[in-house]
C-alpha cells in the first residue's frame, strides 16, 4: 500500500462514516431509547469514533466536523444553534478516541474498543455540556444531572455498536481476502 | 507492433503473496488486446476474471510476469495515471463508483483529478454526457436516475477522461434487462467509434457481442476465439460450466432433430430469426422434443 | 417502519432555487457574511444591539424571498423543550454575566430559585439569537446548493494548505457525504424492511419496552455500518481507477465568481460586525 492509497481510503472512509452521521441525525435512528430519564441516547457520534479507531485522528476529527455542521444546520433549539456548542466539541470526539484506541490496542484489542468507545462518547457529552455550560445555556447543577442521565446509557450504547461493528468488519475482511 | 495497446506475458497473481496463506488467482496468461477490439472475458466465480481485468489497468500488480499498456509496464509507479487514464473501468454497482452529487460534476472527476483546465474540461463533459446520451439530465442528482442511467454517468466519467479502451467490469450484471440493453447499446456504439472495449460477464449473450472470447478458469485461459468458434465447442464449454447463448441453444436443438446444419451458428435471436427464414426449416409435425 | 419510507428523497440542508441578490451571492461571500454577523450577535448582549440585529437578519430573509415561517418552522416539535429550558435558565441563573447598563432589579429569591431582570435580558437575548442564527443558517442551506458551498469552504481553506490543511480534501469528504446519505438511506430502508419480515418491530414500543426496541435497532445500525464499509472498499478502486491521487494538481467544473456586490456586502457586514463589538459594551440598554 503506498501513500496514494492512504489518502484515498482515509477520504473515502471520512464522507462514507460522516454520510452515517447525518443519516443517524436525520431519521429516528439516531436515537435509541433507554429507561433512564433521558429517554434516549444519542449515538450520532460513534461513526466519529469508528473514524478514529479506524483510520486516525484526522478521519475522526472531519467526521466530528461534518457531524457537528450538520447538527448545527438541523438544530430547533437554542443550545445546539450555537457553534460554539453543536460544532467545535465534536471534532475532538474521533481524536479522543482514537488516543485511547492506540494507548491500549497492545495490551488487548477488545479493551482499547471498549476504552476508546467510552471515551469518544465522554468527550462528546462532558465538552458539549461544558460548553451549554460556559455560553449560559445551562446551570452547572442540570448540566451535572444531563450529563449523567444521558452520558451512562450512552457509553454503553456506544460501547456494544463499537465492538459489534469493528470486530464484525475485521472478520469479514478476513474472510473476504481468504475467499478471493 | 503499434497496434497493440495491451501485452500480458506470463501474468501469476496471488492475492496476499508471499505470505504462508498466499491464495492465487492468475496462474499464468499470456494475452494480447489490440487497439478497436473488442473482447469478452467469461468464465463462471473464482475463475480470475475480475483480477485479469484489476491488471489492465494497474490497480493490481503482477505477482510474476509482466502487463504493458501501449508498452508501458503497469509496474513502474511514474506510468500509473497514464495508464489508468488510458484504460479507463466501470465497476459493477453504479452507486458506487460515482463521486459527485451532480451528473455534471461527477463526469468531471476523472478529468479534473488529471487537472484539465477550463474550458477544455466542460467540453469534455459536454462530449462524454453526449456520448451517453444524458446531457439533458446533467444538472440531476445521480440518486435520482434509473440503474440503467446511472451506469451511462459512470461510462461517462470514464470517457471524460479520453481514455483508448473502456474495460466493463461486469458493469450490466445488476441491471435489469431494460437497463442493460441501454448500456449495451451504448458500448456498440463506443466500440464502432473507434474505443476497444473489454467485458468482463457471465452472461454469454453479451459474450457473443465481442469479437473475440476469452474463457477463464482457474487462473488460467481455457478458450479463446470468435464466438463462432467458442462456442462450437459444445463438449469442451460444458466442462467449463458454460451455457451457450439461448439462440445457440435453440439453433444446436433444431439441428439435431432437422438435421439442417446451421452454419455460421447463430448466437443472436435476429441471426437465428433469418437463419431459421434463410433455410425454411421444415419442423416436423408436432415435434416435441 | 413508516419513518424509513422516501428515505431516499431525504433532503439535508433543503436549497430553494430562486433568483434573489442573496441567491445570487457568491458562497465564499455568504460565509464570509454570516461568520461576521454570527460573531457580532454572539459578542453582544444588550437589548438594543439584538435588537438592531434581529431587524438585519429580518432584511436578509426577506431579501432572500424565504418566509419566516418557514425558517422557524422546525421549531414547533421542540418548543415545549425550548421553553422548558429558558425557565430553567431565568430560574436558576439570577446573576450572569449580562453587560447592561440598567440596573438589576431581583423579582424573586426563594431557595435555589434566584429570578432578576439581567437572568430576564439573558433569557431573551437567547431566544433572540436564535431566531438570528436559525435565519443565518438559512441564509447558507436555502439559498446555497450543499455542494457550491462545499466549494466555497475548499476555496476559503486553500490559503491555509501551507499550514497542512488538506482544503480540497476535506470539501471532497463534503461532497462524500452529500452523495451517500440517499444511498445508505435507501439500504437502510431495505435492511429495515428485512428485518420487519422477520418479525422486529422498529419504531414501535417506547420506552419500558426498550430492551426490544434498542436491539431491534441495534440490529439495523450494525448492518449499516458493514454496507457503508463494504461501498468504501468499492469506492475507493472506483476513485483510483479514476486518476484519484489527492487534492493536489486537481482543477474543478465549479468555478466561483466575486462580484463587486459581494466585495460590498462584505465591507459593509465587515463594518457592522467591528461596530458592533467595538460598543458592545456602549449601548444603552
Amino acid at each position: 500500500m503506498n501513500g496514494t492509497d492512504k489518502l484515498v481510503r482515509r477520504v473515502v472512509t471520512a464522507g462514507v462514516l460522516a454520510a452515517i452521521a447525518i443519516l443517524l441525525g436525520a431519521t429516528r435512528l439516531g436515537f435509541i431509547p433507554v429507561p433512564t430519564p433521558a429517554g434516549n441516547a444519542t449515538i450520532m457520534h460513534v461513526p466519529a469514533i469508528l473514524g478514529g479507531i479506524m483510520e486516525g485522528p484526522a478521519v475522526g476529527g472531519v467526521i466530528g466536523l461534518v457531524f457537528g455542521i450538520f447538527s448545527f444546520f438541523q438544530a430547533t433549539i437554542p443550545m445546539f444553534k450555537d457553534p460554539f456548542v453543536a460544532i467545535l466539541p465534536r471534532i475532538f470526539i474521533g481524536i479522543t478516541a482514537w488516543l485511547a484506541y492506540v494507548a491500549l490496542r497492545r495490551l488487548n484489542e477488545y479493551l482499547a474498543l471498549v476504552v476508546s468507545a467510552a471515551v469518544g462518547t465522554l468527550t462528546n457529552t462532558v465538552l458539549v455540556l461544558g460548553m451549554a455550560v460556559w455560553r449560559g445555556y445551562m446551570a452547572p447543577g442540570v448540566a451535572l444531572t444531563v450529563g449523567i442521565t444521558h452520558g451512562l446509557p450512552e457509553i454503553v450504547v456506544a460501547v456494544i455498536i463499537v465492538v459489534a461493528v469493528v470486530s464484525a468488519w475485521k472478520g469479514l475482511a478476513r474472510r473476504r481476502h481468504a475467499r478471493l | 507492433m503499434d497496434d497493440i495497446l495491451i501485452r500480458v506475458e506470463d501474468l501469476h497473481f496471488a492475492y496476499r503473496a508471499g505470505e504462508p496463506d498466499a491464495v492465487p488467482a492468475l496462474n499464468g496468461i499470456s494475452l494480447t488486446i489490440r487497439r478497436g477490439e473488442y473482447v469478452a472475458i467469461v468464465g463462471h466465480n473464482g475463475s480470475g476474471k475480475s483480477t485479469l481485468a484489476r491488471h489492465f489497468n494497474a490497480l493490481l500488480l503482477p505477482t510474476r510476469g509482466k502487463v504493458y499498456v501501449q508498452d508501458m509496464d503497469t509496474s513502474d509507479p511514474r506510468h500509473t495515471l497514464d495508464i489508468r487514464r488510458i484504460v479507463g473501468m466501470v465497476f459493477q454497482d453504479p452507486d458506487n463508483q460515482i463521486v459527485g452529487t451532480l451528473v455534471e460534476e461527477d463526469v468531471a472527476f476523472g478529468p479534473e483529478n488529471l487537472g484539465v483546465p477550463q474550458p477544455a474540461l466542460a467540453q469534455r463533459v459536454e462530449k462524454a454526457l453526449q456520448a451517453v446520451g444524458l446531457w439533458e439530465l446533467r444538472h440531476r442528482p445521480p440518486h435520482l436516475l434509473s440503474g440503467g442511467q446511472r451506469q451511462r454517468v459512470a461510462i461517462a466519467g470514464v470517457l471524460a477522461m479520453e481514455p483508448a479502451c473502456l474495460v466493463l467490469d461486469e458493469a450490466t450484471s445488476m441491471l435489469d434487462p431494460a437497463s442493460r440493453a441501454e448500456v449495451l447499446q451504448v458500448v456498440r456504439r463506443l466500440h464502432t467509434a473507434g474505443t476497444t472495449i473489454i467485458a468482463i460477464t457471465h452472461f454469454m449473450e453479451e459474450a457473443a457481442l465481442a469479437e473475440r472470447i476469452i474463457v477463464l478458469a482457474g487462473g488460467k485461459i481455457a478458450l479463446e476465439g470468435s464466438p463462432q468458434e467458442v462456442f462450437s465447442q459444445r463438449e469442451r464449454l460444458r466442462e467449463l460450466r458454460l451455457v451457450p447463448p439461448t439462440p445457440a441453444q435453440l439453433a444446436e436443438a433444431v439441428q439435431a432433430r432437422s438435421g439442417v446444419a446451421f452454419s455460421p451458428l447463430p448466437l443472436t435471436r435476429e441471426a437465428l430469426v433469418e437463419a431459421v427464414h434463410a433455410h425454411a426449416v421444415p419442423l416436423p409435425a408436432g415435434g416435441r422434443p | 417502519m413508516q419513518d424509513f419510507a422516501l428515505l431516499r428523497h431525504i433532503t439535508i440542508g433543503q436549497y430553494l432555487p430562486g433568483d434573489s441578490f442573496v441567491h445570487r451571492m457568491d458562497p465564499r461571500a455568504k460565509i464570509t457574511v454570516v461568520l461576521l454577523l454570527s460573531l457580532a450577535l454572539t459578542v453582544n448582549t444588550s437589548y438594543l444591539a439584538n435588537i438592531l440585529l434581529l431587524a438585519l437578519c429580518l432584511g436578509l430573509i426577506r431579501a432572500a424571498g424565504i418566509s419566516l415561517r418557514y425558517v422557524l418552522s422546525g421549531v414547533r416539535p421542540a418548543l415545549p423543550f425550548i421553553i422548558a429550558l429558558s425557565l430553567m435558565q431565568l430560574a436558576f441563573y439570577g446573576n450572569p454575566s449580562v453587560t447592561s447598563r440598567l440596573p438589576v432589579i431581583t423579582f424573586l429569591r426563594w431557595g435555589p430559585i434566584f429570578i432578576t431582570s439581567s437572568g430576564l435580558q439573558l433569557v431573551l437575548v437567547s431566544l433572540a439569537r436564535f431566531v438570528d442564527l436559525m435565519i443565518l443558517a438559512s441564509i447558507l442551506t436555502n439559498t446555497t446548493p450543499l455542494a457550491h458551498l462545499a466549494y466555497g469552504l475548499e476555496d476559503m481553506l486553500k490559503p491555509f494548505g501551507r499550514l497542512g490543511v488538506p482544503a480540497q480534501e476535506i470539501s471532497l469528504i463534503f461532497i462524500l457525504a452529500l452523495r451517500f446519505v440517499p444511498i445508505l438511506a435507501e439500504q437502510l430502508e431495505t435492511l429495515a424492511k428485512a428485518q420487519a419480515s422477520r418479525g422486529a418491530d422498529i419504531g414501535a414500543g417506547g420506552r419500558w419496552r426498550f430492551w426490544r426496541t434498542a436491539r431491534a435497532m441495534l440490529v439495523l445500525i450494525v448492518p449499516l455500518f458493514l454496507d457503508a464499509f463494504r461501498r468504501a472498499e468499492e469506492l475507493i478502486v472506483a476513485m483510483e481507477a479514476r486518476c484519484y491521487a489527492g487534492g493536489r494538481g486537481r482543477t474543478r467544473l465549479v468555478q466561483l465568481r466575486m462580484g463587486w456586490a459581494d466585495g460590498i456586502a462584505i465591507l459593509i457586514c465587515a463594518l457592522l460586525a467591528v461596530g458592533f463589538i467595538w460598543f458592545r459594551k456602549s449601548f444603552p440598554f
